[in-house]
Formats: structure tokens, C-alpha cells, sequence
């Protein structure tokens, strides 16, 4: 294959699916500069790589490279470990059957639009399976796919992310409900 | 008989879709009976519905994609490119078919892209032209032309109602192999008949033209000679 129909093949494959490597950029690095930057390494990397990829799940290859790149350039970024905090760590201890309380049970409009910056807040691990589900609709295995985890792992990971959700949001309500 | 704690951790998987027919049949009878479940299964939804709702889908910058795509691709190909348009008679029509971006292809491409990714390609399905066509009618503000192009490989799948510009656009769908095609059609607003002139975007190549009052526009994913046949056929006929 010609270099000039590799790549034409290359850009039809990932084309529609750059939206959603820019997304998920985004939700990890949370800087729109750096986004571009690390999109274009990602970009050169599925390239150099396109040859051994067979046509199956394109949106995944595609989002894992993107995903590994990010995680590569936080690590050279050398962002701090996240410091312990303690609403946000004792809420992803809590038990397993956690019962919500009756008036958090639905979130009301204000409520629900605080989630951007809640799920902003989430460790990496956490908000990158609670993207790649609710705004990329992936199923578990997709999600494995793209992050390198076991399936046990990423619904482990959900469920604490919707934990920490549902604690912070709901801990909100309560305390509306009082003042 | 299921219990809580069996219940519980497939609350989540059946919110995901992940749980298999005949444990989703078991966890409702428990749900419908325990409150409990009831509560946090409402909840988790409550959270999904509001994530969906609210949280933000970053759109990439104006002109992110090919700005990108051009830093990507390789050089060997750049010069290939470039001395195919100065090679021979092609110069001519590969000049026509540089990519003329404007917010309009923009607009034909995310709308295409949105009719496969949401499954929702056709409000009406059908490979009848008799039954595409009379659909459009008081949904736009023409008269929809419709024809099969089934001969040459592109059979109509059917037609959908799609919005460009802010005003309603009759979305026109076919079938090629795998792949679907939207022929978008507006009113031209008087403009002048225009002949078919090409295009790239994100990976879809785009093909527009205005003829008899009409605005159309082409947008699909299969090969460019191929997209290109068909552009000027259909736009010879109108
Ligand atoms: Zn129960």
C-alpha cells in the first residue's frame, strides 16, 4: 500500500471518531492546550501503528492509544498524587450497599448540573470509566478495551465512581434541605 | 428467591445493560418488592439520567481536524498528493475538488455522522421512491426530488428529516455495501444552479452542488472516485 492510501485509509477510519478522542482527552488532561498537543502525538502514534490494526472496533484502538498518550503525558507532566481527602476518600470507603437517603434519592436541576465539576474531581481511574460509559455509552468490555483493565476492574471502578457521585451530590442535597 | 445482597450488585449491571434476560426478570421481582433496591436502583438512574443530561461532551476547536490530520500525515504522501495535482490533465480536477470548507459541509458532515452513531438513519425506510417522497410533504418547504439508485450500487434505504442551517433539510438515505450515504437537500434561497465540487471532512468526503432552485449536499464514507460517479449523476439528473 501506498503511503497516500494508507493514510487516506487511516483518516477514513479514525475520522469518525475524533470527536470522541478529543472528548476523552479533555476529560483526562482537563486543559484545553495541552488537548491538541497530546492528540497529535496520539495521531502519530495509531499511524505508525495502523498497520496492525484489522478493521474491528475502530473507535476503541482508537480511544486506547489516545488513552495511553494522556496517561503518558500526565506522568511526565508529573502531576502530584491527588492528596488524601477526606469527604472524597470516605465516601469511596463506604460500604457496598450503600442506601441512599430518601431526599437524595433524585437529584434535583441545580443538583444535576453540579455534576461536571464533580465528576471533574474524580481520580482518573474513576472518571475515565464514568466517561467512557454514560458519554461514549460503552459497554464494560469496551471500556476494558480502551483502558487495559480486566472487566472486573472497570465495573469495580464504575461503581465507586457512582459511589463518590452519589455521596458528594447527595451529601449537597442534604444540606440544602437543612439550611 | 432473590435476596438484598444478591440484588444489589446487579442493580448497576442492569442500568448498563450488561445483565443477561433471565437476571433481569429476577431482579425486577425482587425490586418490585423491596424498597431498598427500589431506592437505590432509582437513584443510580437518577445519576445516569443526569450525567447524560448535564455533563459537558467537549467539541473540538474550529478546524481541530485538519489541522491535526495534516501534521499527521506522512511526507512521502504530501509530496505523492501535491505532484498528482500538477500531473497531467487531473490538474484541472483535482483543483475542483480541493476541499472547500464552509460551515455548511460542516454541518452536513456532523449531521451525517449523528444519523449513524444514534442508529437513527431513517424516520421513514423504505426503498420505495413512491413512499420517500409524498413523506417530505409540509415537512420541508419543496418538493423533495427522490430516486433510486439501485442500478449503480446505491439503493435507497429512505429519508429522514434533518435540520442544517437551522431550517428543516430533507435527508435522503443510500445504501452502498456497509455503507450509508445522506443526500441532504435545502432551498438554494435563488442562489444561481452551481456544478458539484468535493470535499473532505473528519474522513467523510462531501459533494455539493445546487440545481432547479435546490440546495444538495452529498456526505459518505465511500471511496472518493466512487462518491464522486455518483455526485455528478445525480446532480446531471436534476
Ligand atoms: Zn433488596
Amino acid at each position: 500500500m501506498t503511503g497516500a492510501a494508507k493514510f487516506g485509509d487511516f483518516e477514513r477510519t479514525i475520522g469518525p471518531h475524533m470527536g470522541a478522542a478529543y472528548n476523552l482527552a479533555r476529560w483526562l488532561l482537563r486543559e484545553s492546550a495541552d488537548a491538541e498537543d497530546v492528540l497529535q502525538e496520539a495521531f502519530m502514534r495509531a499511524f505508525r501503528y495502523f498497520d496492525t490494526f484489522h478493521g474491528e472496533r475502530a473507535r476503541s484502538w482508537l480511544l486506547a492509544i489516545v488513552r495511553n498518550t494522556c496517561w503518558s503525558f500526565i506522568a511526565r507532566r508529573g502531576e502530584p498524587e491527588e492528596a488524601f481527602d477526606d469527604e472524597r476518600d470516605s465516601a469511596a470507603v463506604l460500604p457496598l450497599q450503600l442506601t441512599p437517603e430518601p431526599e437524595a434519592q433524585l437529584l434535583r436541576a441545580d443538583q444535576a448540573k453540579r455534576i461536571q465539576e464533580e465528576v471533574a474531581a474524580l481520580r482518573p481511574e474513576f472518571r475515565e470509566a464514568f466517561v467512557l460509559r454514560e458519554l461514549e455509552g460503552m459497554s464494560y468490555k469496551e471500556i476494558a478495551d480502551v483502558t487495559g483493565a480486566p472487566i472486573g476492574t472497570v465495573m469495580s471502578r464504575l461503581s465507586r465512581a457512582r459511589r463518590e457521585l452519589q455521596a458528594r451530590l447527595g451529601g449537597a442535597a442534604r444540606k440544602a434541605s437543612v439550611s | 428467591m432473590m435476596t438484598c445482597a444478591e440484588a444489589s450488585p446487579l442493580v448497576e449491571l442492569e442500568l448498563d445493560g450488561e445483565l443477561d434476560a433471565r437476571s433481569v426478570l429476577e431482579l425486577r421481582e425482587h425490586v418490585a418488592r423491596c424498597p431498598t433496591c427500589t431506592r437505590q436502583a432509582a437513584s443510580l438512574r437518577a445519576l445516569s439520567e443526569a450525567a447524560r443530561a448535564h455533563l459537558r461532551r467537549f467539541e473540538p476547536p474550529p478546524g481541530f481536524e485538519d489541522r491535526l490530520l495534516r501534521r499527521v500525515r506522512p511526507r512521502t504522501s504530501r509530496r505523492a498528493w501535491a505532484g498528482a495535482a500538477l500531473g497531467l490533465a487531473a490538474a484541472a480536477a483535482v483543483l475542483v475538488a480541493l476541499p472547500r470548507r464552509d460551515a455548511l459541509v460542516e454541518q452536513a458532515v456532523a449531521a451525517h455522522a449523528r444519523s449513524l452513531q444514534l442508529d437513527h438513519a431513517m424516520d421513514v425506510a423504505t426503498s420505495d421512491q413512491h413512499t420517500v417522497k409524498p413523506w417530505f410533504e409540509g415537512k420541508v418547504g419543496f418538493a423533495v426530488p427522490v430516486r433510486d439508485y439501485a442500478a449503480e450500487g446505491f439503493e435507497l434505504a429512505g429519508g429522514r428529516l434533518d435540520y442544517l442551517d437551522g431550517r428543516p433539510a430533507a435527508a435522503l438515505v443510500y445504501r452502498h455495501g456497509k455503507h450509508l450515504l445522506n443526500l441532504f437537500i435545502l432551498d438554494a434561497d435563488g442562489a444561481r444552479d452551481a456544478a458539484p465540487a468535493g470535499g473532505n471532512v473528519r474522513g467523510f468526503s462531501s459533494w455539493r452542488w445546487r440545481s432547479g432552485g435546490l440546495r444538495f449536499l452529498l456526505v459518505g464514507d465511500v471511496s472518493g472516485p466512487e462518491m464522486e460517479a455518483l455526485a455528478r449523476r445525480m446532480a446531471a439528473e436534476r
